[in-house]
């Protein structure tokens, strides 16, 4: 006797389990404009490559009625496959079964794969769609969070770990993704938010739609919660899997090396940058005519555009960019482009990124609304992730660099490995007018015609103090260079590099200002 | 493109003006304003329970001047300096916003 029997009998059991939540709820999904659980997973990963586990993972409910109620797959299909032929473990919470909601079992199975990806040491992506808690399951489904959010703490800075928010993610549920490395939202789908609108209407009289609350637009630009923005489901698949090759499949090893291209002859880094500092031009040019094939991946892009982050390669290898934009509040540092700096630095320390960072800032954003909302304890953050970070770190200091921002942005003093500075470098403790005012306070105050000695007082200062030499006399710069000459000084920093190798003082960790 | 060309704004820091843009963020920003010292606010939105206090009464520092409802908690609204109550704006039952002024005192 064959073994027909058995296998047909499986063959309809996983069709009636893949059938989700049935053809009403699959139909109310794509009115939505969203993808099912399983034709997104089948979009990211390489065709044919996924396998499915826990299939047929019962929940084990029996409050409420849930005994009779029949979950396939408990509202998650988990996996793994790959992506251009590296493996992944993969999430998918499915929206047709009970709302996506989260109760013990599908909890389970996220963990299981959690698991599974630390272990192997391979990256995690997440895809959250669900209605948050399951009631029903009480208790335990505050468990099956806790049980989540422990797993990516302990797996951060170990393997990569992605969340796809393609659909609503609320009050607890949230968390998780806040504790992964990339958050990618799509606009009208994506929702985060910890309190939905009917409460805070209720409870706060304040009336606002799910969208300005917590949409894919408000986390990409305000909140900073979002890294990646897209406006359909298949661009978001396209940027995750383009940032799939920058990094590495965990922070034992490198990302993988793709051949050299040089930068697209068009941009000539010398043209980009205008020589008076107080006229701005944008910094990605700059990134760009330095970067293999003029490609920058940029993060964040709508979150704290003052400066901005990303990824590029330089000889075939990814590198991690951190650079002022003079074109958005004048390139300066604040509570935002703090955070978003320092997060990133961190990312790319954990996972053997060198980082290059390029300077052009006046110093920090003035107002009392920064300072009270901790711009000093934010700033902190900058300082102490390049501190510790200890992949190589290469430093080109284009303009201006005052005060604090010199310091702030991988100096010397915070151990970068090379600092460059161009010929327009200010390298000074402040800027010109703000310095002579002080310096020279008595001889302009003395001084019959005020405003005539103070700018010859501001153009003595500029003359003797805004310029790199003094930094470079002090060797607190390594080398003044040529423009031209930025794509081959950092590649040959780059290049002897390679195998640095520094130790920092024992200590079971430092205390960021979080 | 010349550079002036793709900015509209500009930004002063330390006293130089530089040409920029300013986001959406910063230009919504709430300019700080020197609070009333004399005016009592409600930390967070609820309900007035019961007002402890009356117009004119001269109040000892810490005394319990209204309890304020909020998040499923009783607050207790003390009064922050030795004086005289001038003005109470908040009623028993009165469903009360963040911010909202609910008393004016005066220090003795």
């Amino acid at each position: 006797m064959s073994l027909k029997r058995n296998i047909l009998d499986l063959r309809k059991r996983k069709q009636e389990v893949q059938k989700g939540g049935g053809e009403e709820a699959i139909e109310k999904q794509v009115q939505m404009g969203k993808l099912t659980a399983r034709e997104r997973i089948l979009s990211i990963l390489d065709e044919n490559s996924f396998h499915e586990y826990d299939l047929f993972v019962e929940h084990t409910a029996r409050d409420f009625g849930m005994e009779t109620k029949v979950l396939h797959g408990d509202g998650v299909i988990i996996g793994t496959g790959t992506i251009y032929g590296k493996p992944v473990c993969i999430f998918a919470q499915d929206f047709t079964v009970a709302g996506g909601s989260l109760g013990l079992m599908h909890a389970q199975k996220i963990t299981k794969i959690m698991d599974h990806s630390l272990k192997l040491r391979v990256p995690l992506i997440g895809i959250n769609d669900s209605g948050g808690a399951r009631i029903q399951e009480g208790v335990n489904s505050l468990a099956g969070y806790g049980e989540i959010f422990y797993r990516n703490t302990l797996a951060s800075g170990v393997i990569p770990q992605i969340s796809v928010i393609l659909g609503p993610c609320a009050g607890g549920a949230v968390y998780s993704p806040a504790l992964t490395d990339f958050v990618f939202v799509v606009e009208n789908i994506s929702k985060m938010f910890i309190t939905g609108p009917g409460v805070i209407k209720s409870v706060l009289g304040e009336d606002i739609s799910m969208e300005d609350l917590g949409g894919a637009r408000v986390h990409a630009q305000i909140t900073g919660n979002a890294h990646f923005y897209a406006q359909t489901e298949k661009e978001c698949f396209a940027q995750i899997k383009k940032l799939i090759t920058y990094i590495p499949w965990n922070n034992v090893e490198k990302a993988q090396v793709f051949p050299v291209k040089p930068p697209k002859k068009s941009k000539k880094v010398e043209r980009i940058v205008p020589a008076d500092p107080k006229l701005p031009y944008d910094m990605r040019d700059v990134i760009k005519a330095v970067s293999d094939g003029s490609d920058f991946f940029e993060i964040m892009e709508h979150f704290a555009p003052n400066i901005i982050i990303g990824f590029g390669r330089m000889e075939g290898e990814t590198v991690g960019f951190v650079a002022n934009q003079p074109m958005v509040l004048a390139g300066v540092l604040d509570t935002d482009s703090s955070d978003k700096a320092a997060r990133f630095i961190r990312f790319c320390d954990a996972f053997n990124i060198p980082i290059v960072t390029l300077e052009d800032l006046p110093g920090y954003l003035p107002g009392v609304d920064q300072e009270h909302a901790g711009v000093i304890r934010h700033g902190a953050k900058i300082l102490f992730a390049y501190s510790e970070a200890t992949v190589p770190k290469i430093t080109v200091i284009l303009r201006k660099a005052y005060g604090g921002g010199y310091i702030a942005m991988n100096s010397r003093h915070l151990r970068a490995d090379f600092v460059f500075a161009w010929p327009s470098a200010e390298i000074a403790v402040m800027g010109p007018e703000g310095a002579a005012n002080i310096v020279f306070r008595k001889e302009i105050l003395e001084a019959e015609d005020h405003e005539a000695m103070r700018l010859k007082k501001i153009q003595e200062y500029k003359e003797k103090f805004a310029n790199p030499y003094v930094a470079a006399a002090k060797g607190y710069i390594d080398e003044v260079i040529e423009p031209e000459e930025t794509r081959q000084r950092i590649l040959h920093a780059l290049k002897i590099s390679k195998n640095k190798s520094i130790s920092l003082p024992r200590k079971k960790h430092g205390i960021p200002p979080f | 493109m010349r550079n002036e060309e793709i900015v509209s704004d500009s930004l002063i820091v330390e006293g130089v003006k530089y040409k920029t843009n300013l986001t959406d963020k910063f230009k919504k920003r709430k300019l700080w304003k020197a609070p009333n010292q004399n005016l009592l606010y409600s930390f967070m939105p609820g309900t007035v329970l019961d007002v402890l206090v009356k117009t004119g009464q001269t109040v000892e520092k810490g005394e319990i001047l209204l309890i304020f409802e909020a998040m499923k908690m009783q607050n207790n609204i003390q009064m922050p300096f030795k004086g005289e109550i001038i003005r109470i704006i908040a009623k028993p039952g009165d469903s009360i916003s963040k911010k909202h002024p609910l008393m004016e005192v005066k220090p003795a």
